[in-house]
């Protein structure tokens, strides 16, 4: 498979959260805003690379009946070793990020990657597949933080400077007001509910395109 | 795809699995070795800030010892108290910072709350928290919010208005901001009890 093929498979045909739909856990409580769902798929992702690089590459040396066990484990000590990590070095993200980083070993797009991908192929596809999938849960995120933050708060990217402290300059902490939403909140859009109601839109919204493409 | 998978007995099962483990143990162990120093010393950095910004007038800090009754607290809906610092300044006591963890709508928050020792709360940060963003994130990110709880008196009396009290609370957040308020009293109670 080409990565061009692989790309387009990860973040649209077969998406984890729209098409495949698991790690629907994750993606409702961490898209509050964009700036969480952007920390949040950034930092899944890198550790579905590095969790698909070691399980592939140990593919042939883990025994089949204790797979999933292996599987736990190399992910689990890769999130605590990030999560230190940043704790050490990096505090401001830490502290933005704090919440999602031990969610990422319980993310099942993680050891589904594994089991379904990474433990049957190559080290540098399996790579690939990390990232594409990292890219796709990512644009998913994106995609419901964006409209959760500017039905619910009425702001865009607020809170993206404590993420990345060197935009501090470029935009204010409470992020950009939207007029009108920033007037007429819609509340529940930021609580769980409101997580829900969003996918479901979405996820109509994507199989009407989709019914529309196979009818041609 | 693989075709030949390993299928393995009893005791390559548990090399294997045994293997794996002990290098991520010994990995974790390398890593935090490294690191728990440096996240030790943020963690202060980070609760020196708060400090500096609520008490302006201190020069230095000097960390207080205080009970059980209050650091492990038997009254569970009471938040317990991490640690009492004294703010100095030209030699004297002139206040003291609290850190004090009130349970929030989304996990304990961490606050630290200045007593000053006429009796008035000097002010509050809160340091760490899992609060919803956009609702009870805002104790943290709304510097309007928490500046209410400068100069209200520091007997354990404050309630948000829901509850009679005089704390405006945040809008969809009347849970975070009872906590907030929690914090502020149990760390003025505290303070009290020290005479």
């Amino acid at each position: 498979m080409k990565f061009k093929d692989q790309l387009k498979a990860g973040v649209i045909l077969d998406n984890p959260i729209f098409m495949q739909t698991i790690g629907l856990c994750p993606t409702l409580a961490t898209s509050t805003s964009l700036s969480n769902a952007i920390g949040m798929g950034v930092a899944a992702t890198i550790v579905l690379i590095c969790s698909n690089i070691v399980i592939s590459a140990l593919r042939r040396f883990i025994p089949d009946k204790v797979r999933i066990a292996a599987f736990i484990t190399i992910i689990a000590a890769f999130v605590t070793t990030i999560d230190l990590a940043l704790q050490a070095f990096v505090p401001s993200l830490a502290a933005s990020l704090g919440l999602f980083l031990p969610l990422i070993v319980v993310n099942c797009i993680i050891l589904g990657r594994a089991e379904a991908y990474a433990s049957k192929n190559a080290v540098l596809p399996s790579a690939l597949d990390g990232v594409c999938m990292g890219l796709g849960f990512t644009f998913a995120l994106v995609l419901m933080g964006f409209f959760r933050e500017l039905l619910g708060a009425g702001t865009f990217l607020a809170g993206l400077s404590t993420l990345l402290p060197f935009l501090s300059g470029v935009i204010p902490a409470e992020g950009f007001a939207i007029p009108f939403f920033n007037t007429n909140p819609v509340v529940m859009m930021i609580l769980p509910a409101g997580g829900f109601l969003m996918l479901g839109f979405i996820f109509a919204a994507i199989q009407k395109i989709m019914a529309g493409k196979e009818d041609k | 795809m693989d075709s030949s998978r390993k299928e393995g007995g009893i005791v390559q099962l548990v090399l294997v699995l045994g293997l794996i483990t002990f290098v991520c143990a010994l990995l974790l162990g390398f890593i935090n070795a490294v690191t728990a120093d440096k996240i030790k010393q943020n963690n202060e950095n980070t609760r020196n800030e708060a400090m500096a910004v609520i008490m302006q007038d201190a020069e230095s800090f000097e960390a207080v010892d205080v009970g059980e009754e209050w650091t492990a607290p038997e009254d569970k809906g009471q938040p317990a108290i991490s640690g009492v610092y004294a703010a100095q300044a030209g030699g004297e006591t002139i206040g003291y910072c609290v850190e004090v963890n009130p349970s929030g709508f989304g996990g304990t928050l961490t606050m630290i709350v200045g007593i000053n020792t006429d009796g008035t709360v000097a002010g509050a940060q809160v340091t760490a928290h899992g609060e919803t963003p956009g609702l009870g994130a805002k104790a943290q990110s709304d510097p309007n919010w928490i500046t209410q709880f400068a100069g209200q008196p520091a007997d354990g009396s404050l309630a948000v208005t829901k509850d009679g009290g005089t704390i405006n609370a945040i809008t969809g957040s009347t849970i975070t901001s009872r906590a907030v308020t929690l914090g502020v009293n149990t760390a003025a109670n505290c303070v009290a009890s020290l005479g």
